[in-house]
């Protein structure tokens, strides 16, 4: 087992002498104040799963082939030291006994947000610090299973500026075999001063402006060996940073935009917006195999994935799926029916490939969420309808999930109760409800299969059985982006 | 002086939303990227412009809703990326229509989409917001982009303590999705009320939205602040295109 090269990453990196080494997290966390972007490990409170926490903590479980550690990882962004960190159990005596403070390691200087393998399985971590010999990438992967780093490489890009944006965005390979890392780098250039009017005064004043130009490195890690190939520069300076990555077993698609200011547009009638452009790169090439212009909108946070057909799917506009074929980049688009629903707000969908092959689709915002079949012409093969939750557009983004065995939906209660609620796949009708008026943020199935809600409010975890029976409630101190 | 807020193309929603509520809107407040769960201008700048004209509220904002996950994260570089292809994707879509003119008083108000539970970071504020105060439009070397959020100020997640942090990058105003008295009108709109920072000033008011108000069409109801012309700080449309 690899133990990580970055003291502050992985639950092996705790303290593990009871009390003590929660202090010295909540210590690490709140370094910087309130306000410092977290990762945080939490213990499950499912009986078996707080009984493996509980040997993680005593450093029994770190670094063995132990199935599960109890744990779960929290991102989200801390907020005062009077938020004691605290985890209360309410039925299970058994619970009630294992209880214990609640996080055990903590990172805080993530360059990016975390990203989930498709699996869920592992979890992959970018740092970049800056030094006058460049900007240093650390790309840590950390098994959720045992919480151990079990990959970490680094590499330098020289010779960029201080303030140079480093955005990592990786792309794990359904197989888990490779890692693509797409390192955007943005440059401030052209640092002038112009004239801006002060709305408050209407003066004008002379500010500073610059023109930021980006480019595209790509990266490699092989997980099996743990090398890495790379960094390849791109020659795409003037795209934007912003792209969409997904990976299929030997192949990244990157989707990426030119920058309107790169291409000299200056104002006329009717003249077209850039589109993006899709280019496949086979692992371990810095130079595209095939590049295809793409349908709009431009990358920039929809969901993506591979397809067991080899092909990949990006969701776009939280209604469409574009299709593209591995074979020859050709396009096609589906419009599955659950999701065609559209509403005032923004209504988020999400997206994740099964191992059977399907795809989850869900928008609560509108109520839906459906399996579909890739290998079936993108066939609806269940469609479950449900309230919608109470602002359903706000993080976490996760607001009904699938149960592993892919038989029951749990979502957010309606508007008007808010709680829990699960429902048949098969036949979309409702199985059980929790509500005693608080109304989620979120919601996430943990590996032992206990239901995970979050919160607005402290206490801003709460723990249910898969039959939605109120285990406990927690708090970690942050306010909860997304869980992995 | 009041208008809607919506996710769809506005050629595509402004005639239910006459049907509904009889009058023209002032203004629209609209989606650029990245907005994953929008529709957004930039895709056909065209339609959606000759929607705007045609519904006689030629007059455009612009809103920025990224993932928002992503506002919760330390990296300034994420602020930075969003706020560069949101900036490009309004100059492209600038560019791309004609009549599509920048507001007359050279302050378009760009406005950074928080949702109530979700956490936002001075960092990726900053690294957004500087981006979108720095940027200059090359085809007239005019720097008309003021960084601007919309939030529920007195939601539990971080807001206005970012926002108004001595080291944050100026906010130039606050759109509040609260409180909601569901009034269903843009002809009378309720007596300001909004809710507010306790610096940043409340400038827009989102005082009816859809879901919660049960409204047909798929528009958000929205008022300025007394003695501010929310659409004076859009694109406004000089023809038709």
């Amino acid at each position: 087992m690899l133990r990580s090269k970055m003291p502050n990453i992985g639950i092996s990196a705790g303290k593990r002498d009871g009390n003590r080494e929660s202090q010295l997290s909540r210590r690490a966390m709140l370094a910087g104040g309130a306000g410092v972007v977290a990762l945080v490990a939490m213990p499950d409170l499912a009986p078996g799963a707080a009984q493996a926490a509980a040997a993680v903590r005593h450093g029994d479980a770190v670094g063995s082939s132990a199935t599960t550690s109890g744990h779960f990882f929290l991102y989200g962004v801390t907020d005062d030291p009077g938020h004691a960190t605290r985890v209360q159990a309410v039925q299970s005596p058994g619970v009630r006994s294992a209880a214990a403070p609640g996080a055990v390691s903590v990172t805080t200087n993530l360059a990016a947000t975390p990203v989930a393998s498709p699996d869920q399985s592992l979890l992959g971590l970018s740092v970049v610090t800056m030094a006058a010999a460049g900007a240093t990438v650390t790309f840590s992967v950390v098994s959720k299973a045992t919480g151990a780093v079990i990959r970490n490489t680094s590499f330098t890009i020289p010779g960029v500026p201080a303030d140079t944006g480093i955005l990592v965005t990786p792309a794990f390979s359904p197989d888990l075999s490779v890692v693509a890392l797409v390192v955007a780098i943005t440059v401030r250039t052209a640092v002038r001063m112009v004239p801006k009017l002060d709305p408050r005064s209407g003066a004008s004043q002379l500010v500073q402006a610059a023109t930021l130009r980006s480019r595209h490195a790509l990266a490699y890690l092989d997980m099996r060996t743990g090398s890495l190939a790379g960094p390849f520069y791109l020659a795409d300076e003037g795209t934007l940073a912003l792209s969409t990555a997904v990976a299929t077993d030997s192949e990244l698609f990157l989707w990426t935009t030119m920058d309107p200011q790169a291409l000299h547009m200056t104002k006329g009638y009717r003249r077209a917006a850039p589109l993006p452009g899709i280019s496949v790169f086979p692992f371990g090439a810095g130079k595209a195999r095939l590049t295809v212009p793409s349908p709009a909108p431009w990358p920039g946070g929809e969901p993506a994935v591979a397809l067991a057909t080899g092909d990949v799917a990006r969701l776009v506009n939280a209604r469409t799926l574009q299709v593209v074929s591995a074979r020859n980049g050709d396009l096609s688009e589906i419009s599955p029916a659950p999701l065609s629903a559209r509403r005032a707000k923004p209504t988020p969908a999400t997206m994740m490939a099964r191992a059977d092959g399907s795809l989850f689709l869900t928008k609560a915002g509108v109520g839906r969420a459906a399996l579909v079949d890739p290998a079936r012409g993108f066939k609806v093969t269940s469609d479950v309808r449900f309230p919608e939750p109470d602002k359903p557009s706000g993080g976490p983004v996760s607001k009904a999930v699938l149960s592993a065995a892919g038989d029951r939906l749990y979502v957010l209660g309606s508007a008007a109760t808010g709680g829990l609620s699960s429902y048949d796949m098969a036949t979309g009708a409702l199985i059980a409800s929790y509500a005693e008026g608080v109304h989620y943020t979120g919601v996430y199935q943990l590996a032992s299969g206990t239901l995970l809600a979050t919160g607005a409010r402290s206490p801003r975890l709460s723990y249910f059985s898969p039959d939605l029976n109120l285990l406990g409630t927690a708090d970690a101190g942050i306010s909860v982006a997304d869980v992995y | 002086m009041a208008g809607y807020d919506t996710a769809n193309e506005i050629q595509n929603v402004y005639s239910s939303a006459h049907s509904e509520f009889g009058v023209s809107p002032n203004f629209w407040l609209r989606y650029f990227t990245p907005s994953p769960a929008a529709d957004v201008v930039n895709s056909d700048p065209v339609s959606e412009s000759r929607g705007a004209w045609d519904s006689g509220g030629p007059r455009i904002g612009c809103i920025n809703e990224p993932s928002q996950s992503r506002l919760a994260s330390g990296s300034t570089a994420e602020g930075q990326s969003d706020g560069q292809s949101f900036c490009a994707a309004v100059y492209s879509a600038y560019t791309s229509v004609g009549p599509l003119q920048l507001p007359t008083n050279g302050t378009l108000y760009c406005w950074l989409g928080q949702e109530a539970s979700t956490s936002l970071t001075l960092n990726y504020w900053n690294g957004w917001a500087r981006t979108v105060h720095d940027y200059v439009f090359a085809e007239n070397g005019l720097s008309p982009l003021y960084p601007c959020l919309y939030c529920d100020p007195p939601a539990p997640p971080p807001n206005c303590t970012i926002i108004q942090d001595s080291s944050a990058v100026t906010c130039h105003a606050v759109w509040s999705s609260e409180p909601e008295p569901c009034t269903r009108s843009i002809a009378n709109p309720p007596t300001w009320n909004a809710d507010h920072c306790s610096v940043v000033p409340t400038k827009v008011w989102q005082y009816a939205e859809q879901g919660a108000c049960g409204l047909s069409a798929n528009v958000d109801l929205d008022m300025g602040a007394p003695n501010f012309n929310t659409a004076n700080y859009c694109f406004y449309l000089s023809s038709r295109p």
